[in-house]
């Protein structure tokens, strides 16, 4: 046994520490090798590719990835001489601790310049401590509370429009069109929902005290969603005007368990989301007649830049894009703005760039651009549509707020069940 | 008031004969083979991807699906059995459990990487058509759907009583020894049993599917609902399923009506915890085994 | 029992692992290994911590989730609404954790086999769910963030991974000490006999409710401890991962792969199971499922053919060595 030249128990040791040495030389050369010329910038871009929230995602996913597409197509990042701008996708499936986890991947994997994501206001926030640690900057997708730019974060940038201007434009049309004496909102329990519920409601008690407010419920969007309970509180409480705060599957519900259970109200309105997606006014049909949905914007938008990217989608996909989508593409527009401007992968001169960000009025997709304190645009604002019937007896969304973008006059009250599902 | 009362009240009854159908299986193979079968659900879960799919490529209506689900996974309950479960039965306790965990991971992601995590809806062909009830309108599909769980429950009841075979089966589920000595096959109940206790469930989970969602996580929400309804109305006791499902099916009705879904969940939970604790025989149960 | 033992001739060798671990991070600069790294250790602590309970005693808990769960909120909650100390929060997360452990136990243990298991998985969704629904107090299923405001030991916030990574060591090898003392000790003993039959252990006069009580709420501690370090480390958590049944799990399969009742049984199933897992999710995100798909079919493998662990096929091994 003691012959050989070593015992089985030093050999193994021997190779334990050889391996050990040789992973630790790997991976410090693997860090410590430079790159050569900019051949690229990575941009990491998470939002739901599956999961409950992907359905209703699915739009903003193929306006980025066509925004991707045109960019390169058209000559990629000027100011680094061509070089490609390259997503580097990551699925969250519409959940905050997958988007924390895949964010610090894309950060200290792939090694990503900047964040772009991540839909969902839940996801969203979460993923803003991760970027403000790394001084990774984000750039908002789409993501709407403006919880996430309050947190104090400098390296988060959200060039469409937040919760507070939304809410003013959207209550404004409501009161001063609507004029309702009782008012109610139903709103899914999570960061997006609760948000609204509460800015609407600070809003009603500063700016319309006189409104009683008669519901004011959150729901859980756990499926099998079942709205049943809260209907017959909306009955009950006989609203002037319903808001709703729904993604796609719940305001689906939400009309169809209404129509059920026998539930009028005369105006409703909705914060866009669900209520904007096609597959709504498919799902629902005539049932969706005459209600009121605020929005990002509407693709009958008339500044000459959005209609640019407004019939590219429609080119390209066959449908116009919705709100969502609209806003993904402003933000588009200021990330490889700022990425121009920057002419360099570092995400500290991004940051800058970002910083510096003023985009004039005839430039800017939806508005033009420049960011407060908080990383929020100052010059953005929303509008509000209304479902109609088009000339050609499709439903379809007009813009009916603020007037002087109005394409059609509201109609109000909304027509009782029987009328509504009646042919024309 | 009362027209809701009443309209909430039957849709408990609708949705708990439904699940009746999804707990007898569980309750069967409890009492016949004692293995806790932790992944039944997930197996449920199989089913109604099988729904989905085939509704997917064939657009078929809800009943022809039954036709091709009940031998389908009677067939799958055999080789399932065959394969894996008969090397479980003589192991300690602990690890069936174990296993059994495993098995319900395997196939949770199985479906995530089959069919990602998007939800999927199975739809049933009376979508859309209501009855008016008192104030209100119920869908016709629970309706419907109750009636078809009731003629295969009481199906399967009449086949436990009256065939050979089913009578086999209730001998083994009270006492194996017994039943040993009187020269019945053992592995062949445990064979069948299995087999149609699978069948049972994949039937149940597919009238269940159209008021519910298709995901891949749902397994493990039916099998602790499966396991609620069996440990309250017995466990080895097939009547014992009806009661317990009717029950959870009204109590469910009525929390949702008042509470919201995550107090409701609570609130069913606490109740589960608490006969746990001081019934675990259950209502129509025996001697609970340790 | 061999893997019981920290051989005093082989104490060297260990020295040598520690200086290793204790070097490691100054010699690889990768932050996914220091990542991995860290998400071992954790996983160490919360396996160690399932085997006492249910390597040693036998009994199949699977809401150990529950202990996370509260070490990871309480010392979160107080210090963004209160201002506490996250250290002290952590002291006071445990302590809530002990007493819950204690009745949890009490009520529990009266139940065996399938019946404490899912009394235990309910538990933990009572937790759940009490989390969700009391959103002003917790967030609900918005989760809590803790931000990062700069570097600060008293907030454990670090932008590098390294301080994380050697607490996370420290606790890792304190929860493998305290698997080794229960084991050598009387608390080990009389844990083996009620998991090889309770019944017996009971008439010789084994008081069986305090020993199994002893023994859970040790694993609390060392589960609280572990959702201390996930939150801190981690930033953000909610509900669903807090208490879900995916922890409650994990830490079950890490210790039968490994071997249930062994003190390095876990830290083995550790160190196969986690690294291989964490890289598949990393590198092949878009294969999502291969992981339960992989825990589960490991789970079921070893339960069929070796449910001794992995440390059997290691002293196996060790046999052949010294032949």
């Amino acid at each position: 046994m003691y012959s050989r030249a070593l015992t089985k128990i030093q050999a193994l040791i021997l190779i334990i520490v050889v391996v050990v040495a040789i992973v630790a030389a790997a991976s410090w050369y693997a860090t410590s090798v430079q790159k050569p010329v900019v051949k690229e910038v990575k941009v990491g871009v998470i939002m739901p590719l599956s999961g409950p929230v992907a359905e209703f995602a699915i739009h903003t996913r193929r306006m980025v990835e066509m925004l991707f597409e045109e960019y390169n197509a058209k000559g990629g990042i000027k100011s680094l001489g061509g070089a490609k701008l390259v997503p580097v996708w990551a699925d969250d499936k519409g959940n905050p601790s997958e988007a924390v986890s895949e964010v610090e991947r894309l950060i200290t994997v792939e090694k990503v310049s900047v964040i772009f994501g991540a839909f969902t206001s839940g996801s969203t926030l979460a993923i803003a401590a991760v970027c403000e640690k790394y001084h990774v900057p984000l750039v908002v997708m789409t993501a709407f509370s403006e919880e996430i730019t309050r947190q104090g974060y400098k390296y988060v940038f959200r060039p469409h429009v937040t919760t507070t201007p939304y809410v003013n434009y959207m209550m404004e049309f409501v009161i001063k069109k609507l004029k309702p004496k009782t008012i109610a909102h139903v709103y899914e329990n999570s960061v997006w929902g609760a948000t609204n519920a509460k800015v609407s409601k600070a809003w009603l008690e500063k700016n319309a005290p006189d409104v009683k407010i008669v519901l004011w419920e959150g729901y859980s969007r756990k499926p099998p969603i079942d709205l049943t309970a809260l209907v017959l509180k909306i009955k009950e409480a006989k609203p002037d005007v319903l808001l709703v705060s729904s993604y796609l599957q719940d305001a689906i519900v939400l009309m169809k368990t209404m129509y059920e259970l026998d539930c009028y109200v005369p105006n409703i309105i909705a914060f866009g989301a669900g209520f904007t997606d096609p597959k709504f006014i498919k799902e629902v049909g005539k049932l969706a007649l005459g209600v009121f949905v605020a929005c990002y914007s509407n693709y009958d938008n008339p500044r000459p830049k959005a209609q640019e990217v407004i019939k590219a989608f429609y080119n390209k996909y066959g449908y116009w894009p919705t709100g969502d989508a609209l806003a993904a593409a402003q933000d588009f527009q200021v990330l490889v703005d700022a990425i121009e401007r920057a002419a360099s992968p570092d995400p500290e001169k991004i940051y800058e760039a970002l910083r510096n960000t003023n985009i004039p009025e005839e430039e800017g997709i939806l508005y033009p651009v420049k960011f407060d304190e908080h990383g929020d645009n100052i010059y953005a604002f929303s509008y509000v549509t209304q479902i109609q019937l088009s000339k050609e007896g499709k439903l379809e969304w007009f813009t009916v707020w603020p007037e002087k973008f109005a394409v059609r006059s509201i109609t109000t009250p909304l027509l009782p069940y029987e009328e509504r599902l009646k042919d024309p | 008031m009362e027209g809701v009362f009443l309209q909430i009240l039957l849709r408990g009854v609708l949705v708990g004969g439904v699940y009746a159908l999804l707990s007898v299986g569980l309750t069967l193979i409890f009492g016949v083979l004692d293995i806790p079968h932790f992944a039944y659900g997930d197996i449920m879960m199989l089913a109604m991807y099988t729904c989905f799919w085939l509704q997917f490529f064939t657009n078929m209506p809800l009943f022809p699906l039954l036709s091709i689900i009940f031998p389908l996974y009677l067939l799958v309950g055999f080789i399932i059995y065959r394969v894996i479960v008969s090397r479980l039965m003589e192991k300690p306790a602990l690890s069936k459990i174990l296993f059994m965990v495993g098995l319900s991971s395997f196939l949770q992601g199985l479906a995530l990487f089959l069919w990602s995590a998007d939800t999927r809806f199975v739809k049933s062909e009376l979508e859309g058509l209501y009855v008016t009830i008192g104030e209100g309108k119920i869908s016709l599909t629970y309706i419907v759907n109750f009636i078809a769980a009731m003629v295969f429950f009481l199906g399967f009841y009449i086949w436990l009583q009256r065939t050979f075979m089913g009578k086999a089966i209730r001998a083994s589920a009270q006492n194996r020894e017994l039943a040993l000595a009187t020269g019945i096959n053992i592995q062949k109940v445990f064979l069948i049993s299995f087999g149609i206790a699978t069948a049972m469930s994949a039937v149940g989970a597919t009238l269940f599917a159209p008021t519910y969602y298709v995901g891949p996580f749902v397994g493990i929400e039916l099998t602790l609902k499966s396991f609620m309804i069996i440990v309250l109305g017995g466990l080895g006791s097939v009547e014992g399923a009806l009661i317990g499902g009717l029950i959870i099916g009204i109590v469910e009705a009525f929390s949702s009506y008042f509470l919201s879904s995550e107090v409701k969940e609570l609130a069913a939970l606490i109740i589960f915890m608490g006969i746990l604790l001081f019934r675990p025989k259950g209502l129509l149960g025996k001697e609970v085994k340790e | 029992m061999m893997g019981n033992k920290l051989v005093s001739g082989e104490k060297n060798y260990w020295l040598i692992v520690l200086v290793v671990l204790v070097i490691l991070p100054f010699v690889a600069h990768s932050p996914l290994l220091h990542h991995l790294a860290i998400l071992v250790f954790l996983h160490i602590i919360i396996s160690e911590a399932w085997n006492l309970i249910g390597g040693y005693a036998g009994q199949i808990s699977l809401g150990n989730a529950v202990f996370f769960g509260l070490g990871a909120y309480i010392p979160a909650l107080l210090y963004l609404k209160l201002g506490v100390n996250l250290w002290i929060g952590l002291l006071i997360g445990i302590a809530v954790s002990v007493g819950l452990s204690v009745v949890i136990g009490y009520i529990c243990f009266r139940l065996h086999g399938v019946f404490f298991a899912f009394a235990t998985l309910a538990v933990a969704e009572v937790f759940k769910l009490i989390f969700i629904i009391r959103k002003d107090i917790t967030q609900g299923p918005m989760g809590i963030t803790l931000p990062y405001r700069g570097e600060s030991i008293l907030e454990m916030s670090f932008a590098s991974k390294l301080p994380y990574y050697y607490l996370a060591l420290t606790f890792s090898i304190l929860s493998i000490l305290t698997v080794y003392c229960v084991s050598k000790s009387k608390l080990g003993y009389y844990l083996l006999a009620i998991r090889e039959d309770e019944t017996a252990a009971k008439s010789i006069g084994v008081n069986t409710v305090f020993v199994k009580i002893i023994a859970f709420i040790l694993s609390a501690i060392l589960n609280s401890i572990a959702g201390f370090l996930y939150i801190t480390y981690i930033r953000y958590i909610d509900p669903y991962v807090a208490f879900g049944l995916n922890i409650s799990l994990i830490q079950a399969l890490l210790t039968i792969m490994g071997g249930a009742g062994t003190v390095w049984g876990p830290v083995l199933g550790t160190l196969v199971l986690i690294p291989l897992l964490e890289l598949f999710r990393v590198y092949f995100a878009t294969l999502s499922g291969v992981n339960y798909m992989l825990h589960g079919l490991l789970l079921m493998v070893i339960i069929l053919l070796r449910p001794q662990g992995i440390i059997s096929l290691v002293e196996g091994f060790k046999r052949w060595l010294k032949s």
